[in-house]
């Protein structure tokens, strides 16, 4: 088993953190379910969604986030294991970020160092 | 404080008000005051026993077995099997029936508590004393303490109670749940007897922080019981719940270090109680409507929003949630928020005017300080002029504190 990692992306960063009661009365339970579904096939290494707010160190200067002006954002990561890149690509394509097509997921194998 | 005194206390708020619940379910709803005193004699026993020979190692089942040698007692000394379960009456004597059940009733608790929260709620007794019953009785509060809480003394609250336990007797009111088609109506009271004590937790004027938060923590614990129970028309109860939750959220991040009350969007964030949060939405979807529609699911859904960042959709949302709760009722604190949403999604100018042709708006230390806010860029000397009446009619020292350092 190779270890694997999902980056969640929104297109509208600043929205994304705004959902309304009723849109997060709808989302919320869809990545509940998702991630039961995941603990249940014990895939997950780690997972957790990223806060609003954060830094952003770039050429010797750091800001509090252009987040109003980039397009899409970091929202949360997930680490799971899986046979295969197309195993992992699998279990992306579940996500609920999917769903309302602004979001993406983007899945990179994780590189351990040979001891 | 002394560590056995400590564990008393700590008992005695958990356990007294299950233990009146069950005894007062044996004797009828009219013999509460017995329940009571029999209660509060096994703590009295529990404290000078224990003092000498030290805590038991289980106190509540010690508790328990007091408890029930004093229920027996108590009822072998009445020769009358009157107010014992109906089904049990002729079927077994006093002593058998308690040693077989009293020690199984205290450990499930939650139906008597339950039948206990409902009979409180009785239409027939006055608000003010359905809250002061449900603290006593089922939170374990003492007189005083009630009383600290309402900013009040203890004759004020003792009267409350006699008034309500006077009820109970002339109405003959039974420690039940009531009638299948009255429930609920009948939940719509137990739902604002623990709003309201909600309320009076998290806004009272009360110096007292600790005791405010045992308030609130109790309403959260009845919202609980109900949430729990078997009733079937659960949508309100888990908006009522969320709605606590998110408030209760805020509970370290709404108090400085001073001890001053920090507006809410001053709060620090990093203080909220993300546990709390995440309950609060895990209560807010089962309270699943689809549409919000009454005022608890409304009320929720607006405190929902203020946990999240600002944005269109933030305050859009909101202005629309206060239109719908306008509409089923209003009150002068709910115009003023009404009218600082309307500043975000239109403009000041219009929330100034929308306060200005209110004639329900009452004019006190909040509203001028939600018109200073609304005045501050356009006209800052009339912003400072309400800032100033804010300051000579705001009640609590705390709050004066706030106003003088803008």
């Amino acid at each position: 088993m190779k270890e694997f990692m999902l980056l969640f992306r929104n297109l509208s960063p600043h929205e994304a953190y705004s959902s309304s009661p009723e849109e997060m009365q709808e989302i919320l339970p869809k990545w509940q379910k998702w991630m039961k579904e995941l603990a249940d096939d014990d895939v997950i290494v780690a997972t957790a969604p990223l806060g609003k707010d954060g830094m952003y160190i770039a050429n010797d200067t750091v800001t509090d986030g252009p987040y109003a002006e980039i397009k899409e954002s970091v929202m949360g990561y997930l680490i799971v294991k899986a046979a295969d890149v197309n195993a992992a690509v699998e279990i992306g394509k579940g996500c609920p970020i999917l769903e309302d097509g602004g979001g993406s997921v983007e899945v990179r194998a994780i590189q351990h160092f040979e001891a | 404080m002394p560590k056995e005194e400590m564990t008393v206390d700590h008992l005695f708020r958990h356990e007294s008000g299950k233990m009146v619940a069950v005894l007062t379910k044996l004797f009828g709803f009219d013999r509460l005051e017995i329940a009571e005193d029999l209660v509060q004699d096994t703590f009295i026993q529990a404290v000078e026993t224990w003092k000498i020979k030290g805590n038991p190692d289980n106190p509540q089942a010690w508790l328990y077995k007091v408890a029930k040698n004093k229920a027996t007692d108590y009822l072998r000394r009445q020769q009358t099997r009157r107010k014992i379960d109906d089904q049990l009456k002729y079927t077994m004597p006093v002593e058998y029936f308690i040693s077989g059940h009293l020690e199984k009733a205290f450990q499930t608790f939650d139906d008597s508590q339950l039948q206990m929260l409902f009979s409180i709620c009785h239409p027939s007794i006055p608000t003010e004393s359905q809250i002061a019953l449900a603290l006593k009785t089922l939170g374990g509060f003492g007189i005083q303490e009630i009383a600290n809480a309402f900013l009040t003394n203890k004759e004020v609250i003792n009267k409350r109670l006699f008034r309500a336990k006077e009820k109970i007797k002339k109405e003959q009111i039974q420690l039940e749940m009531p009638a299948e088609a009255n429930v609920d109506s009948r939940l719509e009271n137990v739902l604002r007897t623990i709003y309201l004590l909600f309320n009076e937790g998290y806004y009272s004027q009360s110096d007292e922080a600790i005791l405010r938060k045992d308030l609130c923590l109790e309403a959260m614990r009845l919202g609980l019981l109900l949430s729990q129970s078997k009733l079937e028309r659960k949508k309100d109860i888990h908006a009522l719940l969320a709605l606590m939750c998110f408030h209760a959220s805020r509970f370290e991040s709404r108090i400085s270090e001073g001890g001053e009350l920090v507006p809410w969007n001053q709060q620090d964030r990093e203080k909220w109680n993300i546990d709390l949060l995440n309950q609060g939405q895990h209560f807010l979807i089962l309270s699943n409507p689809g549409e919000f529609q009454s005022k608890y699911q409304i009320e929720a859904a607006i405190s929902y929003y203020h946990t999240i960042p600002d944005s269109d959709t933030k305050w859009k949302g909101l202005k629309n949630l206060y239109d719908k709760l306008t509409r089923l009722s209003s009150n002068p604190m709910i115009l003023l928020s009404q009218a600082f949403v309307l500043s975000k999604v239109d403009s000041p100018e219009i929330a100034i005017q929308f306060l200005e042709k209110n004639e329900k708006v009452e004019k006190n230390h909040l509203y001028h300080l939600v018109m200073a806010e609304l005045t501050e860029y356009e006209n800052p000397s009339q912003s400072l002029k309400h800032l100033n009446s804010a300051l000579e009619k705001a009640p609590l020292n705390s709050e004066r504190v706030i106003i003088e350092e803008k």
